[in-house]
């Protein structure tokens, strides 16, 4: 598949705006902006490719977000200042394997919940420690 | 006419085909319509993914923003902490000031009772609401994103922070089809002299990149809603009818060059549309019909219920005759004040518009109950956010995206409070509820499978919740 790197500004700016939640103490600036660029359009694609059961482009985007979410666990694991950084990012690859093991078996309902529970968490680690744009 | 006489007529025949297919796939479920069907109308009705609760939708949109911690959400906590800072318990981690700073906290000064068996809590402000709580299931985790009307009022109408996606009731009218081929399936009803309000326009109506015919179609304000509904004089049918005629073969003609014109389908389909309407509409939104008790009811001709009444009372003969989805954005006539949005003097503005609304809305509760239409209709309160317990600017409060009250009422909805603000009503802590969840919600009650209702639009499957919302389930009965 092709990797989508576009810019979607209008998903951007939801996770940017995400309830305008910050810790103003909180530096994050050393994280990869363009990891979680990537990963936010590869869970927009992947939800797009659940929904119209295209089953190899939901596979590449499920490596796109199973490598990023991994780096992001590893990144808050040696963040203190954000000790549930880690957690959630754990939560969406566990959340990640579901989509995976629904995909071999072309279940694509329970895929597309899957996704949401990838959403869930990652939208629950945005509002905790996204810092205002 | 139909005739194809020329090498360009049968490319243009054949794409005309494709692209009916093409619209076809896109029906809700993925049926695929008739190979032989060169043109599918896009607002035939079509069947839910599932049975529908109802089959329509009144929503009552709070341009402005009210403070439901003065409507709806009782917080004794805050009336102990009146006149003291912000806690930073309470702050933190939030942004806080949108367009001022962070006053202190300010208590309501309404007087509060709990009504019906749920013992929902509601303020002396609605009087005529608290009257129907027992039919009502309060939201009081809601939470949005954004600190300004614009942003904010899109992402409730259309889940997006920028215009160009479609409105709620545009995704119903693509899923459902219209019920009513003589009225608009989406109808808007702005009040007020600030148009329309906090509800910024036409993009929270939009069609966005569905077919523009989904679009809502807006009604004026006042006694003649919809213009030139009347022929002119000097014009008989048969004239009226042979220039609409005419019309249309150009149109088509121009049409057969350019098949993806979407514009162009939704431009004659209106002409159509209001060649019919000229009957059915005078019809639909004229309220001399209405007993005089009724009117009454609504609060039509007295100050300063009579133009929400009158928009209310059109609501429900709307939903009466098919319309799917009705958006009243509420507005009021009294001079300095436009909306709910009380960053001074709430305790003036919150009094006029409660009195707008109250006694307009009670009437609807009370009217869709007797009619028997409460279980077909979803009636939805809500706004673009709430408002803080701090105070701003001595007398006001300030935009409040992390914690307000909206409702649901009607048609498979089990009555209650579900959900909770903290302490002071800052933050939503419990059942929280985003502007995704409404929409999945209200999409279910009409049948429609949220995740399924979908469109493809720049190689993406889009829906209307993008990649969010959940059903918010404990408030199905």
């Amino acid at each position: 598949m092709q990797r989508k790197w576009r810019v979607a500004g209008a998903a951007l700016a939801t996770l940017a705006l995400a309830a305008g939640a910050y810790a103003a103490e909180l530096d994050l600036s050393d994280f990869d902006d363009s990891l979680m660029r990537s990963m936010d359009d590869a869970v927009k694609d992947l939800d797009s490719n659940v929904g119209g059961q295209e089953l190899g482009a939901a596979q590449a985007n499920v490596e796109i977000l199973r490598e990023g979410l991994a780096r992001a666990e590893k990144y808050f694991a040696a963040k203190p200042e954000a000790p549930r950084g880690a957690g959630f990012a754990r939560e969406s690859q566990e959340n990640l394997e579901l989509v995976t093991k629904s995909l071999q078996v072309r279940d694509f309902d329970a895929a597309s919940n899957g996704v949401r529970a990838v959403v869930r968490s990652c939208k629950a680690c945005h509002e905790a420690y996204k810092p205002p744009e | 006419m139909n005739r194809i006489t020329s090498r360009r007529d049968l490319l243009i025949g054949a794409g005309l085909s494709a692209s009916g297919l093409a619209l076809g796939t896109l029906l809700p479920g993925r049926a695929l319509a008739s190979a032989a069907a060169n043109y599918i109308d896009p607002l035939a009705p079509k069947q839910p993914h599932f049975p529908a609760k109802v089959k329509s939708v009144i929503w009552l949109h709070m341009a402005g923003a009210p403070s439901t911690l003065d409507l709806f959400d009782y917080k004794p906590q805050l009336i102990k902490l009146h006149g003291q800072p912000l806690p930073e318990s309470f702050s933190k981690g939030l942004k806080t000031a949108t367009d001022g700073g962070v006053g202190a906290l300010t208590a309501t000064p309404r007087t509060w009772k709990q009504y019906g068996e749920t013992g929902a809590w509601v303020s002396d402000l609605l009087p005529n609401i608290s009257k129907h709580v027992d039919h009502i299931a309060f939201l009081k985790g809601c939470k949005t994103e954004g600190s300004t009307h614009v942003i904010s009022s899109l992402k409730l109408h259309t889940s997006a922070l920028v215009p160009g996606r479609p409105s709620l009731g545009a995704w119903i009218t693509y899923g459902l089809g219209s019920a009513n081929p003589d009225l608009p399936s989406f109808v808007v009803l702005p009040t007020g002299k600030g148009g329309a309000g906090g509800g910024n326009g036409q993009v929270i109506w939009s069609a966005g990149f569905l077919p523009a015919t989904y679009q809502g179609t807006s009604f004026r304000q006042g006694d003649s809603p919809i213009l030139f509904l009347q022929r002119p004089d000097r014009v008989v049918e048969t004239e009226q009818r042979g220039t609409l005629d005419l019309l249309k073969q150009i149109n088509e003609k121009h049409a057969a060059r350019f098949p993806a014109d979407t514009e162009l389908e939704a431009r004659t389909r209106s002409y159509d549309l209001a060649y019919r309407m000229q009957v059915a509409a005078p019809e639909a939104v004229d309220l001399k019909q209405e007993t005089a008790a009724t009117r009454a009811m609504y609060g039509i001709g007295e100050t300063p219920t009579d133009e929400y009444g009158t928009a209310v009372l059109r609501a429900r003969r709307l939903v009466e005759r098919g319309v799917r989805f009705v958006h009243v954005i509420s507005g009021t006539q009294e001079d300095g004040i436009q909306s709910w949005d009380a960053h001074q003097e709430i305790e003036k503005n919150h009094s006029v518009m409660s009195k707008t609304v109250d006694k307009p809305i009670g009437a609807l509760l009370r009217d869709l109950k007797a009619r028997g239409l409460l279980d077909s209709t979803l009636v939805v309160w809500t706004s673009e956010f709430g408002r803080t317990p701090y105070g701003q600017t001595g007398d006001g409060r300030d935009h409040n995206p992390w914690g307000y009250t909206s409702w649901i009422a009607g048609g498979g909805i089990k009555p209650g409070s579900y959900g909770s603000t903290d302490e002071i009503g800052l933050r939503a802590q419990e059942g929280v509820v985003d502007t995704y969840d409404l929409q999945a919600t209200v999409l279910q009650q009409l049948g429609l499978d949220h995740q399924k209702l979908t469109f493809q639009h720049q190689g993406r499957t889009e829906r209307a919740t993008t990649v969010f919302g959940d059903v918010i389930k404990n408030i199905l009965a």
